[in-house]
């Protein structure tokens, strides 16, 4: 596969996805659950069995008690209902009006809300930082051709780009399907950025080694070629055997985890693609573009 | 070569081992007889049930409880969450009065009658916390109020003249007045002296002696009521009574004025300490306020454990008829080394033991899936060693040997991150953190003892 020859059209459909991605966060924005704004989360199912409540009843019966609905949710029982905060006299009415029983009920206070959208924030935060120190350290040795810290911008990139690609689907999907970024999202945007760059480095790993191997015999841009050639294998397969398992959860797992799922189903793919389709290229684009530099200092 | 197939065999009884710690019912195993003798040997006394699982020998014994710990949202129940007020309590006394409100909450849950309850206290930058489990208690109103409640503290006092109180018809009451009788030798009566007229108590050393002491300051209301009290019975016992229980039953030297007194008796310093934390829990030290609460019905923690234990069982024989179809021979020994894997991960949940949430038990399918990889990576090496036409022993250990570094720095990224979670995260994500930390660092292992050896031993012979 020439995907270095390529690289123009690959990276134009990342470039494309990143783009709308930032669009979709400007225009809708992320819609926050109440782990970080507080509020209470109500988890209902009808009395008579089947799921005959209707969303507008919902509405209307939250309406009765001057409670703000964020987001409604189908379950597979029937709904769970995120709206600002409920008393327990508020509840009972709700519950009565619906003809529905409770199944599961959460309220959060407005601190803890706020302290946990905090916790995410420096989460986050130190998770770039000790990866961006890791990537550092893990490409350190390579040195020669390369320089290590293009290895690990271009890997970054790549990680960047998997982030914004899974929160821009998950604004379209606050917009579509009422879907609200919580404590769990958070969670998997983290473990995302771990795989990103743990598919990234097999392939940098390897471009590393046949750049001291074979140097001379090819010019830059076939080694990276090949080298993502001879991980392409690997990166493919390993992905297919994550994505097996999280559509296993997604499927069968219940719906309570089913977004968390589908966020890394989004991060992984994009993570595959990038560390195939993005990173290196940006790698070889870099690489091309400076040595243009030198030559024209040169001249 | 010889080592290699003793460690396989090895890594095989492990893993039946394994197998029934996993995955047990009870059962009991003291000696095996061999077959065509009579000879029975004794082998280590081995019972297996998962509530108490004890191995040993002899007197050496080790005791566990091995069965796994489930979640509220797996198992049904309510956590609630408070926070205690310390704004009217200067800052050196706050640990102590934490300690007092969660000692409080400790006793009261208790008369819930949970199975196991925990509580757990957390200091979140100037908040202090308490976040209580109650598993299988859906009836939350009960829970709070009984929590909520303030312990009852009294003072009582013999009375001669006393006719009989009503208090006796009640049974807890009865019990409490026999004890009271015994104590007060005389007709036992409550004082309208009460927890609320309690300012604070705490733990001072007698100047002279050195002896501990609890020293308890009464509000202006309650210094008037105890004056009162401790002049009617100079010489005499006054009790004091927490939730219908006697705590101290100190003698009256003399009349108490200034709203100020000592109990004296206590043998150590640690019993003042319980003494004194015990009084403060009548006076509860400082306002509590449920900050969160959360239930989940048993029914939904009952169909969501269903659910991604199918998922996990799903996702493991897609994970293994995918290494299959793609590795054949290779594959199958992956498909072991996996399954080996599992067991080690489940052994260990158990063994820490770490409370398995619904993200939790996703951390734990994530990692199988992740786990492959490291096999991949080595069959990918393999494969191509083999196709520069090297010997398939060497190839195995070339691929091996050229794939681990590739595992390693892959990994590390992965764990990194986990760190981090279960460093910032509360309550599920750090279920999920640390269940994704385990799956990842025992793969690591499993790849370079089970898979390696595995490899070597069954698939060095050319096709």
């Amino acid at each position: 596969m020439n995907i270095i020859g390529k690289r123009k059209t690959y990276l134009f459909v990342s470039g494309l996805l990143v783009v709308l991605s930032i669009i979709s966060l400007l225009i809708n924005g992320l819609k926050l659950s109440i782990d970080f704004t507080g509020g209470s989360r109500l988890e209902i199912a009808s009395n008579s069995g089947e799921k005959i409540i209707k969303e507008s009843e919902i509405d209307k019966a939250y309406a009765s008690q001057n409670i703000k609905i964020s987001s409604i949710q189908d379950t597979d029982e029937g709904y769970r209902i995120s709206s600002s905060e409920i008393s327990k006299e508020k509840k009972k009415e709700i519950l009565n009006e619906l003809d529905a029983r409770e199944l599961g009920f959460e309220v959060l206070g407005p601190t803890i809300g706020s302290e946990t959208r905090d916790k995410a924030i420096t989460a986050v935060f130190f998770a770039i930082i000790a990866i961006t120190i890791y990537i550092a350290i893990a490409f350190f040795r390579s040195g020669g051709v390369i320089s290590s810290w293009k290895l690990g911008a271009s890997a970054i990139i790549a990680l960047v780009h998997d982030v914004v690609i899974t929160l821009g689907f998950f604004s379209l999907f606050g917009l579509l399907f009422d879907v609200q970024v919580d404590a769990l999202f958070v969670t998997a945007i983290l473990t995302i950025m771990g795989f990103s760059v743990h598919d990234t480095i097999v392939v940098f790993d390897r471009i590393r080694e046949n750049i001291a191997n074979n140097v001379k015999r090819f010019s830059f841009e076939e080694l990276v070629n090949n080298s993502i050639n001879e991980t392409i294998g690997r990166s493919l397969n390993t992905s297919v055997t994550v994505l097996f398992v999280l559509f296993a959860m997604a499927l069968f797992g219940g719906e309570s985890i089913r977004w968390f799922v589908i966020a890394f189903i989004i991060g992984v793919i994009a993570g595959t693609y990038s560390s195939i389709f993005v990173a290196s290229p940006i790698l070889v684009i870099w690489h091309n573009w400076d040595r243009k530099k030198i030559k024209t200092l040169k001249r | 070569m010889n080592r290699r197939k003793l460690f396989i065999l090895i890594i095989f009884l492990f893993s039946i081992l394994l197998l029934l710690i996993d995955f047990p019912s009870k059962f009991k195993l003291q000696e095996i007889s061999l077959p065509f003798s009579d000879k029975k040997i004794d082998i280590p006394d081995l019972s297996f049930d998962p509530k108490n699982v004890s191995l040993g020998y002899g007197d050496f014994r080790i005791s566990r409880d091995l069965s796994y710990r489930l979640g509220l949202d797996l198992q049904g129940g309510t956590q609630l969450t408070y926070e205690v007020d310390m704004n009217e309590i200067p800052e050196v006394d706050r640990e102590s009065a934490f300690e007092s409100v969660r000692s409080i909450i400790d006793r009261r849950i208790n008369l819930l009658g949970v199975s196991e309850p925990t509580i757990q206290t957390v200091r979140a930058g100037d908040a202090y916390r308490l976040i209580v489990e109650l598993p299988g208690i859906s009836d939350t109103e009960e829970a709070i109020n009984l929590i909520g409640q303030t312990a009852q503290l009294n003072f009582w006092e013999g009375d001669a003249n006393a006719a009989i109180d009503e208090r006796e018809a009640t049974d807890s009451a009865g019990l409490l007045k026999q004890s009271l009788t015994a104590i007060l030798s005389n007709n036992p009566k409550e004082t309208d002296l009460s927890g609320k007229d309690l300012k604070r108590a705490q733990v001072i050393f007698d100047q002279q002696s050195g002896v501990p002491q609890v020293q308890i300051e009464f509000t202006q209301d309650g210094a008037k009521k105890f004056a009162e009290i401790t002049k009617r019975n100079v010489g005499k016992i006054v009790a004091i009574v927490l939730d219908d229980e006697v705590i101290s039953a100190p003698v009256v030297q003399q009349e108490i004025v200034g709203g100020s007194a000592v109990i004296t008796g206590s043998s150590d310093v640690d019993e003042a300490r319980r003494l004194s934390i015990a009084l403060n829990a009548g006076a509860l030290p400082a306002p509590l306020e449920l900050v969160a609460q959360s239930t989940i019905g048993p029914s939904l923690g009952k169909v969501s454990l269903e659910k991604s234990l199918f998922a996990a069982i799903i996702g493991f024989l897609t994970v293994a008829l995918f290494m299959f179809y793609i590795y054949r021979r290779e594959g199958f020994l992956a498909c072991i080394a996996l399954g080996i894997y599992a067991l080690m991960v489940l052994f260990i949940f158990k063994l820490i033991p770490v409370t398995l949430t619904l993200a939790g038990i996703a951390g734990f399918i994530l990692s199988i899936g992740m786990a492959v990889d490291a096999n991949i990576l080595i069959f990918e090496r393999m494969k191509e060693e083999l196709s520069h036409g090297k010997p398939r022993k060497i190839a195995i250990q070339n691929g091996f040997k050229r794939a681990w570094p590739s595992i390693r720095d892959s990994n590390i990224t992965s764990i990194i991150t986990t760190i981090i979670l279960f460093y910032f995260g509360s309550g599920i994500v750090r279920g999920f953190a640390l269940t994704l930390f385990i799956g990842i660092v025992v793969s690591m292992f499993s790849a370079i003892t089970v898979s390696r050896n595995l490899l070597l031993v069954f698939s060095s012979k050319e096709k």
